[in-house]
């Protein structure tokens, strides 16, 4: 038998081990994702003494997570706010286990998120690497993603937690798909290898389609997830197509190398721009960006609703990410791209935002309008990657903030919905009638939030879409030409539209009655949904006023 | 025309008219089968390609395997007659612009083939591109990670496909939502 030395493993290994340290946060989620899995497989469907010793534990680890989350963002907080922050944790947590049966395995979930997020934190500070040989890299904007995405897991698995569909004996497999996902997302926004993009997309993928298609027996679930799947087969069909364009030509998979090939002049640029149009059909259709959107309306409504939130802002997230890194790795050297990717750009988010808009306008059903919504920010966002070659990279970091700002405020729409739908039992926009006079927090709260979505002041949409304009409008391209104003002007045209569609429900819930003689129960006691909704709310109205700390943190988000 | 790309013409024709038939047989047994003849094409074309390795693993995995378990279900189901249209969307206006612009990216994706014909770089470097050893080595060095990430994507979809298609229990409360 052989031995081999340490500097032969370490060649052998390519380093392997340390960049394992890298991935930590990866890790802890599939992890959770499996121990959520055995733990529900074990002890699942019984209130069993096992169920029970598990819930404690998983109810401590949650405070103890939340607790080194607030350690990793603000080192030394005072005492009270540690105390407070406990406090709230021990509460929200004993609400999730004493709301359902099996709520412990949410909590586990919830844990591993938690523990995924400090994990995060403690780490935004190290420097700028390239992993497993330039699969994978970590920077401080794939950093902010994964902040942004790991909020979205938890907020999802709150909300999952008081929707009534999902209490049923598969929570177990839930939790442990959606980690999966949300895995998946986290090796999109750091992915520079061409197998690495697909292979992250293809699991987000996967994962999205089992959500989507969760409630057993519901027709228009199972139509949103085949809908979902003929769609997404057909993307990342033409993206691999695209994908392979590029391998034949460079050799190499390397999204670092794809950029030589770009620039203006060599012979391969013709084929290698035509190749990055077909690789941007899976981006595009993971953002639900014009002309890829088509399933974004049938999957939102179709989906259940702590899904649909999900896939509104955590996929969406994760593609703007990776197609941002994409055009940033086209920037074609010293002699500038082929294709002008600030101009093709912008004309997709002048495309995706106008046809969001105007579709929203027709819509009955409020989680269809909220997908069509959706699809306009993605346009928004745009905006931003237009400018992405920005100085200190203004576009991109004003991107970023706008889809945290977008978490908040779209997560908090859907989260109003669900409540909504568990008291009345209906989507549509007419059942929000009178909702003031009823129940007056969750009105109270939807109109902040669609408030925020219109991008008016006191909320932090406003602020996100001030820092988008302000990109578009102080982009100036190579000649000195400020060459964005025109899609700034786009936006602001739009942003007028939307404002109708949005002012309809806040008129419905406030100025309207409800019709006579339908006595829909008052608004009651899920308290975990109200404190979810609040939870949510908060933010939305504190960064509308105080977002110094926030923007500062979104700043120099630097790509590898 | 050399017997390479003869072989390769009726490869591609087999691919291309397998799949055709796939998709417009009423019956899930012939387009099953037809499915056969496209993997088969592509085996070929793999071979063709120096790849035995993966010609190998097409036609024993794919064309085997895969699709025995196909018409497995197939029979289970109890699908002979063809699956009925149980939903009737509404989207009948927009088939041909769909089929036109799927005509058109089609369209866009055969035109690098045709814009720069000479520039290609040879497909089969010296290095063992393509051979089983070569193979080996881009998966288990370089391309590790992605290779670990499969395991968790069949991990996803082994889960799901259980969870959503799984036995279903006694009978539970209708969903709250809409």
């Amino acid at each position: 038998m052989e031995w081999i030395s340490a500097g032969r493993f370490a060649e052998l290994s390519h380093g392997f081990p340390g960049d394992l340290v890298a991935i930590a946060p990866e890790v802890a989620l599939a992890t959770a994702a499996c121990a959520v899995l055995l733990l529900d497989l074990g002890l699942g469907g019984t209130r069993g003494r096992g169920g029970g010793v598990v819930a404690a534990l998983a109810w401590v680890a949650a405070v103890v997570a939340l607790h080194r989350v607030l350690g990793a963002v603000w080192p030394g907080a005072p005492l009270a706010a540690q105390l407070a922050l406990d406090l709230g944790g021990v509460l929200v947590f004993g609400l999730m286990l004493a709301g359902a049966p099996n709520g412990w395995v949410g909590l586990v979930a919830l844990v591993g998120t938690l523990y995924a997020l400090e994990l995060v934190l403690a780490r935004s500070g190290d420097p700028a690497a390239s992993l497993f040989r330039a699969m994978l890299v970590t920077d401080r904007f794939a950093t902010f993603f994964k902040v942004v995405l790991l909020l979205g897991t938890a907020a999802t698995i709150l909300a999952s937690s008081v929707y009534r569909p999902m209490e049923d004996r598969r929570v177990g497999e839930f939790h442990s798909v959606l980690l999966l996902a949300t895995m998946g997302m986290f090796l999109m926004v750091g992915a520079t290898d061409a197998v690495m993009v697909y292979m992250s997309i293809e699991l987000v993928s996967i994962a999205s389609f089992v959500l989507v298609a969760w409630p057993r027996g519901d027709r228009s679930a199972a139509e949103a997830s085949l809908k979902y799947i003929v769609y997404s087969a057909v993307a990342s069909g033409v993206m691999v197509y695209g994908l392979s364009l590029f391998y034949g030509m460079t050799g190499s998979t390397n999204l670092a190398d794809l950029t030589r090939f770009t620039t203006r002049g060599q012979p391969e640029a013709g084929v290698v721009a035509i190749a990055s149009f077909l690789v941007l059909a899976g981006f595009g259709y993971k953002m639900a960006m014009v002309p890829f959107h088509f399933w974004a309306p049938d999957v939102y409504q179709g989906a259940p609703t702590p899904v649909t939130a999900y896939l509104s802002v955590t996929s969406k997230a994760a593609g703007v990410a990776i197609f941002a890194r994409f055009v940033h790795a086209f920037t074609g050297g010293p002699s500038g791209s082929l294709v002008d990717w600030t101009q093709v750009v912008a004309v997709l988010a002048a495309l995706t935002m106008t046809l969001g808009n105007l579709a929203a306008l027709w819509q009955g059903n409020l989680k269809r309008m909220l997908a069509y919504s959706s699809v306009a920010h993605v346009g928004y966002v745009l905006m931003g990657v237009a400018a992405w070659d920005a100085p200190q990279g203004a576009g991109l970091n004003a991107a970023a903030f706008y889809l945290l700002v977008y978490f908040l405020m779209n997560m908090g729409a859907f989260a109003v919905v669900l409540l909504v739908a568990d008291q009345v039992g209906s989507e549509e926009v007419e059942t929000y009638r009178g909702l003031g006079s009823r129940a007056p927090f969750t009105a109270l709260a939807m109109s902040v939030f669609l408030i925020a979505l219109i991008g008016l002041p006191p909320t932090a949409g406003f602020v996100g879409k001030f820092q988008l304009f302000a990109a578009a409008i102080d982009h100036v391209n190579g000649v000195g030409r400020h060459d964005l104003v025109w899609l700034a002007v786009v936006a602001g045209v739009n942003t007028a539209i939307s404002v109708y569609y949005y002012m309809r429900v806040v008129k419905n819930m406030w100025l309207e009655h409800g019709e006579e003689g339908v006595r829909e129960p008052a608004m009651g006691p899920p308290i975990l949904g109200h404190l979810t909704v609040l939870m949510l709310l908060v933010p939305v109205l504190w960064l509308g006023v105080f977002f110094g700390r926030v923007a500062q943190a979104a700043r120099s988000l630097s790509l590898y | 025309m050399t017997a390479a790309d003869l072989s390769f013409l009726a490869a591609a024709a087999a691919m291309v008219g397998g799949a055709a038939l796939a998709v417009t047989r009423r019956s899930a047994v012939y387009a099953a089968l037809s499915v056969v003849v496209s993997f088969m094409g592509v085996g070929v074309a793999y071979f063709l390609l120096a790849a035995e390795f993966l010609g190998i693993a097409q036609v024993f995995i794919y064309a085997g395997a895969i699709i025995v378990l196909f018409l497995f279900v197939i029979m289970l189901l109890d699908l002979r007659r063809g699956v009925p249209d149980l939903v009737r969307g509404n989207d009948r206006p927009f088939h041909l612009p769909a089929l036109l612009l799927a005509l058109a990216v089609f369209l866009l994706a055969a035109l690098p083939a045709t814009v720069c014909p000479g520039e290609w770089p040879p497909l089969a470097p010296d290095d063992g591109f393509g051979s089983t050893g070569g193979l080996g080595r881009a998966v288990y060095s370089g391309h590790t990670l992605a290779f670990e990430v499969v395991g968790l994507v069949l991990l996803a979809a082994v889960v799901g496909s259980v969870a959503v298609a799984g036995a279903r229990p006694p009978r539970e409360a209708p969903p709250g939502g809409a």
